[in-house]
Order: C-alpha cells, then sequence, then structure tokens
C-alpha cells in the first residue's frame, strides 16, 4: 500500500497529519485546546501550523495526533525540535503507531522558549510531514482575595435592619455553613484554572475574607445590587486588596448575570473611581477602581464562569488591543461598529464566545457538539494574531499574559 | 513595659559583644529585629500589625533589606505590607522587584509603581526606568515622576523622551512633562485633542485628566462638539450602549473639577442640555482666558 493515496492536484495544499484536543469534556491542563484557525499568524508571520502551549515544567502535557492523508503504514516520528523545552516522553524514541490517532505526551522543560514538535517521514531525520508549535510559559501566579460578602441595612444607629447573607445552595450546591462555602469557591477557581494553567496562568486564592456592604459602599439601601451599586461598593469595599484581584461573591443582583469581571483599564476609562472627587479646594480623599471579579452566589455560575470572566480581567474582549481604548464586551463580531460577526465552530468553541451573533441565554443548545460536554460553554483560548482588519480579538493567551504582570494589573 | 525593654536589652547584650561591630539594641531596633523575624516566618497579620504600628520609616528600612530575600512568598509578603506601610523604604523595597525573576512578584511591584509617592524616590525612579526594558512599567513610572515630581525633572525627563523611539512610551513621558508643567508637552497633548481620530481624541482627554490642570478644559470646545462614538460604557450582555466623545469630554470636565450641575462620571450618555451646559462651561473658561 502506497504511503500516500490522496490525488494531489496542482494547486492543492494537502496536509498529511493534524493535530487535535486530546479529550473531550471539561477543560484539563494536561490536555491543552490547540489553536488550529488556518495556518497564517501575524505575530510569528515564518510559522504556519497548529499552536499549543504549556506551562514550565508540567508533565504529560497530552495532544491528539491523526494521520490525516497518510497510510498507518508510513513510518513516522515525532520529534522535537529543542528537548530541553519539549521532551517527548510517549510514544517512546518518537515512534508513533500506524493508528490513524494517538497520543503524543511530553514535558515541559524548566525555562520559557518556543519549540515544535516535528512529524517527520520515514527516519526521525526524514522529511517534515507537519509542525505543531509549542510555547512554553514562565508561570505567571495570577493573586486572588475572596470576598464572601454579605449586604446590609442598618437604622440611624446604626443596628442592622434587615440583611442578605449567602443562600443555600451556594453556587448551585449545598453550603450550609462557611467552610463549605470556601471549599466550594476554592473548587471553582482550581477548575477554571484548568483552562487557564497551559497558558502559564495560576489563578491563586491567597485569602477569603467576610466583608460587609451597606449603604456606605452600596450607595442606596438595596439588598441586590444593580451594577451602579455593584461597581461602587467594590470601590469602596472594606477589605479591598491593593495586591491581589478582589473577587466578591455577592449573594445576589438585578443584572440577572453569573459573574462580571471588571479589569482595571476597562474602569479607569468608565470613570469608576469612588468616592467621586469633590470640587476643588477640598482635598481628594483615596480613591478606588471597581475593577474586580464579580460574582454571584445565587447564580448559576460554574468555574467556567471565572475562568471566562477573569479572561474579561486581564483584558479579553474588554479592551481594544489596538487602539487600547475600552470597546467591546466580547469576542470577534462584538466590536463597536464591527462588522466581523461571525458564528463558526471556532467562536463556539471560544472562551471568550461572541455575544453578538450567538445568544448566551439558557440552553445554549449552539454549545453542544464543540468538545466540552452537553450545552457546556468551551475553554479555548487563541494564541495567533490576525491582521486588525479580519479580527483584532485573536492573540489571547499573550494578550491576558502580558495584562497579568503589566502596570495597574492589581489596582486599587 | 520597662521590664521587657531591659530583657530586651540583656537578650541583645551577647550577640552584641559577640560581634565586631558593637549594636546598641534600642527598642526601635528590637521593633525592626521582630519585622524581620515575623516577615521571614510568614506571619501575614502580625507582621502587617507590627509595621502598622511602627514608624513608617523603621518598617521601611525592614523592608527595603528584605525585599531581595530568596524566597519568593517573602518577597510578596514584604510588596504586601509595602502597600499599606508608605515609605521611602517601601517605596524602594518595590521599585527593587520590578524585575524580579518570579513574574508574580514583579507583576505586583508593577501594580505598586503607584504607591511609590515620596518626591525623595524620584532618583531611584529614574534609575529604576533605565534598567527596566518593559515599555510599559516605563511609563508607568514616568507618569509616577509626573506626579510626585517637579519642574527640576523636566530636564531629565525630555532627555528620555528625546531618546524614547516607542510611540505610548513617548505619550507617557510627555504626559508627565505635562503634568509638571511643560507648555510644549501640553501643547502637544493639547493638539490631539483635535486629531481626526476618535481614540486619539479620547486618549488626549485622559491624558489632561491625568495632568490634572483644569485651565486646559479652556480647549474642549472641539471635544465637546464631536458626537462621534467612542467608548462602550454599557454593562456586559447587555445592548451596547456607547458614550460619544462629547460625554467622554464632560467626563473630563467633571474629573479636572470644573463646576457643572450634573456629573458626568462614571460616563454615561448625556443628554443635549447638559452637552450644552458643558460646552457654554469652556466657553465662559476660553473668554477668561
Amino acid at each position: 500500500m502506497p504511503d500516500f493515496r490522496t490525488t494531489i492536484w496542482k494547486s492543492e495544499r494537502v496536509y498529511m497529519v493534524d493535530f487535535g484536543r486530546a479529550k473531550t469534556g471539561e477543560a484539563h491542563r494536561r490536555f491543552p485546546d490547540i489553536d488550529d484557525i488556518g495556518y497564517h499568524d501575524d505575530a510569528f508571520a515564518a510559522e504556519h501550523g497548529p499552536i499549543l502551549s504549556a506551562m514550565a515544567r508540567q508533565t504529560r502535557v497530552t495532544v491528539r495526533f491523526h494521520r490525516a492523508e497518510i497510510s498507518g503504514g508510513a513510518r513516522l516520528f515525532a520529534v522535537s525540535t529543542d528537548p530541553n523545552l519539549v521532551r517527548i516522553t510517549s510514544p517512546a524514541h518518537g515512534r508513533l503507531s500506524a493508528d490513524r490517532s494517538q497520543n503524543i505526551e511530553f514535558t515541559a522543560g524548566n525555562a520559557p522558549g518556543p519549540a515544535a514538535i516535528e512529524v517527520r517521514y520515514n527516519w526521525e531525520d526524514g522529511p517534515v510531514l507537519g509542525r505543531l508549535y509549542v510555547r512554553i510559559y514562565a508561570r505567571i501566579q495570577v493573586l486572588m482575595r475572596v470576598h464572601l460578602v454579605t449586604i446590609v441595612q442598618r437604622d440611624a444607629l446604626g443596628n442592622i435592619t434587615a440583611q442578605q447573607g449567602h443562600p443555600n445552595p451556594f453556587f448551585s450546591k449545598n453550603c450550609p455553613n462557611r467552610p463549605a462555602r470556601v471549599a466550594r469557591v476554592q473548587d471553582f477557581v482550581n477548575r477554571a484554572n484548568e483552562a487557564w494553567v497551559p497558558h502559564g496562568i495560576v489563578f491563586t486564592v491567597v485569602d477569603f475574607v467576610d466583608t460587609v456592604w451597606g449603604q456606605p459602599q452600596l450607595g442606596s439601601a438595596t439588598l441586590s445590587p444593580n451594577f451602579a451599586e455593584l461597581t461602587q461598593a467594590g470601590a469602596l469595599s472594606p477589605n479591598r486588596s491593593a495586591v491581589s484581584v478582589n473577587v466578591y461573591c455577592v449573594p445576589t443582583s438585578t443584572m440577572n448575570i453569573t459573574g462580571m469581571g471588571i479589569p482595571p483599564a476597562w474602569a479607569r476609562s468608565q470613570g469608576l473611581r469612588f468616592p467621586p472627587a469633590p470640587l476643588p479646594p477640598a482635598p481628594a480623599p483615596a480613591r478606588h477602581l471597581s475593577s474586580a471579579l464579580y460574582l454571584v452566589s445565587s447564580s448559576a455560575a460554574t468555574p467556567q464562569t471565572i475562568a471566562h470572566e477573569m479572561g474579561h480581567y486581564m483584558t479579553l474582549c474588554a479592551l481594544n488591543p489596538v487602539t487600547g481604548n475600552a470597546d467591546q464586551w466580547h469576542s470577534t463580531g462584538d466590536v463597536l461598529g464591527g462588522t466581523h460577526t461571525r458564528d463558526d465552530i471556532v467562536s463556539r468553541r471560544r472562551l471568550m464566545h461572541p455575544m453578538v451573533s450567538i445568544p448566551n441565554a439558557a440552553p445554549s443548545n449552539w454549545r453542544n457538539n464543540t468538545g466540552y460536554g452537553n450545552l457546556a460553554a468551551g475553554s479555548y483560548i487563541t494564541y495567533r494574531r490576525l491582521p486588525a482588519a479580519q479580527d483584532i480579538t485573536f492573540q489571547e493567551s499573550q494578550h491576558a499574559r502580558t495584562a497579568a504582570v503589566a502596570p495597574g494589573f492589581y489596582a486599587a | 513595659m520597662q521590664l521587657k525593654f531591659l530583657l530586651n536589652l540583656l537578650l541583645a547584650f551577647p550577640v552584641s559583644c559577640g560581634a565586631q561591630k558593637v549594636t546598641v539594641m534600642t527598642p526601635d531596633n528590637n521593633l525592626k529585629s521582630e519585622l524581620a523575624q515575623t516577615i521571614a516566618g510568614r506571619n501575614v497579620d502580625t507582621a502587617k500589625a507590627l509595621a502598622h504600628r511602627m514608624p513608617p520609616g523603621d518598617a521601611g528600612a525592614v523592608l527595603q533589606d528584605m525585599a531581595a530575600n530568596q524566597r519568593s512568598s517573602i518577597r510578596l509578603l514584604v510588596l504586601d505590607i509595602a502597600s499599606e506601610v508608605p515609605s521611602e523604604g517601601a517605596s524602594r523595597a518595590i521599585l527593587s522587584r520590578l524585575q524580579d525573576a518570579d513574574l508574580t512578584v514583579r507583576a505586583v511591584a508593577n501594580s505598586l509603581i503607584g504607591s511609590c509617592g515620596q518626591k525623595s524616590i524620584v532618583p531611584d525612579l529614574f534609575a529604576a526606568m533605565d534598567q527596566n526594558e518593559d515599555l510599559l512599567a516605563k511609563g508607568a513610572m514616568a507618569r509616577q515622576i509626573g506626579t510626585i515630581g517637579d519642574s527640576g525633572d523636566l530636564p531629565r525627563l525630555r532627555e528620555r523622551y528625546n531618546k524614547a523611539r516607542d510611540p505610548q512610551l513617548r505619550d507617557d513621558l510627555a504626559a508627565a512633562m505635562a503634568r509638571l508643567g511643560d507648555e510644549r508637552s501640553r501643547n502637544v497633548v493639547v493638539r490631539r485633542l483635535s486629531d481626526s481620530e476618535v481614540d486619539a481624541r479620547v486618549k488626549a482627554l485622559h491624558d489632561i485628566e491625568y495632568i490634572g490642570d483644569p485651565r486646559l478644559a479652556r480647549h474642549f470646545r472641539p471635544v465637546l462638539e464631536d458626537q462621534r462614538e467612542a467608548i462602550a460604557i454599557s454593562p456586559p450582555h447587555d445592548p451596547r450602549v456607547s458614550a460619544r466623545v462629547c460625554d467622554v469630554a464632560a467626563g473630563s470636565l467633571t474629573a479636572l473639577g470644573v463646576p457643572l450641575s450634573f456629573r458626568a462620571l462614571p460616563l454615561r450618555r448625556l443628554s443635549e442640555p447638559e452637552i450644552q451646559e458643558a460646552l457654554q462651561r469652556v466657553m465662559s473658561l476660553e473668554n477668561a482666558q
């Protein structure tokens, strides 16, 4: 049997091998999503192929290899271009089996850098049939302070007259006490990490604090805050940290949301800074931005909510990466004045999925059959950059990493 | 209390005798030593409480000493305390970590550049700016110099502006010089208010908010007359609402403390009478010039 059975036409480009995610269902740090949107990367113009990443020192990172247009009898080898960065641990010696699809496992090196897994024909140094570009990232911990917020109303003497504590179920689970609530949030954060660890980003809860909001923070006597009240209270909150992302778990909100991630630069551009500056010559008090992650504990939020909203906090689809201005809230097509709206298998898989073309309201049937489970949202984070005229929302992996170490990320 | 002091002296004495350099242990030194120990032991709450109790300069000296600790968790704790107890030493601790090998520590230090609020720290900021390759960090340091410096710092900012090639860094340096009163830089920013691009106008407005001089509001007529859509202001998942350039300009008037009968921040889509009132206010500033 010949190794190549595809009829090759004159101007046809044939990809004999391909790569894909090695599992279905929820995101998993060892089985990263692969950016296989075409073969163009504006950021690395010489690279043409699928891309994935891993965090330095990650072990058993697994990717699915497919013999797309080549016989099972063809001898193929998976070879790392830099074993110090990507050391292939399976299959042994890189020799691929005759199976149409099989897993390749590798261990990431200690240092960051770019490498590739090349599929070579017949010998370990034979001709290259395909490449998987691999980026090894240094670890960035995104520090979090989780506030378990209670909302109270007080009378003129300061006595509490009404209060809204956390409901039970808390984030859809029976959590009758504080330890159970802490464990629930911690579990959510751990599972949100599954999508971000391959990008070298690790959400780390530094501490849990009990925080009380009342009229001084919310600006009203509400027990169920709206957007304006939430953002004001987030800025004026007791216990607000200057060295962590403040994660406010609020019992309820009139906003009908599961969560909301507000990056500092977006808050700054909106004037979401409290308390308001008094007119001169009164001295300005210490003022704070509303930047934070807000989660509603009575909602159907999931770990994916944290992964998605933290994407916003890390400026994804909140700031225009070309102009730096706040001009969008979601991904492809949701750009102010943009016409690039689309609804395809790529946009349906994305962690930062579009809002214009794909409604977010339940049931989100459009999410089915995209590889993450029935009605489950995707966790795909893009690597490649496209020309600005085509799409400004890609290159999410690098944008998020840049944002996470930039001045003002932990804006107080 | 006296007994505790004497006990501390006794405890310190053998150490002092054993060393070549004689250290006189005072209550302040004891506190410094205690803070160093609690930081090294990662007793977060105790260390913070102690730092708050101490003279800020003493706490800062300890933070500066411990900022280079081998353990990243200690360096993070140092920065955490530095954010709560500002001092020269705390600022130097922050600046010393801007190029930390651990990206988490570096990220926290970068975020605290704005906490370096002492005029005496300006030379350190210039030095850190020169050593740092990160353009965003350089820009943040330039703006911080603009915030805490004075006109005496203009030549050094100008020198770096002339060398800078990155447009964003040049904007940051120009904004810093403008804030410190440099007329040439102010004119550069003011000219951008009439740029044909919406983004350039919005950026100029934000820069003028940073410069913080309400007299610059007299140049706002072109932006208050600009009804083009500029910034999305709707919460996520809501129907998209955007602020126009004129709404952003009115917001800048509020930020600058120019009296209006309404607040234009947080940003919102203002009514026509509100825009007209803002325009009238700016025209009166033009006439008062």
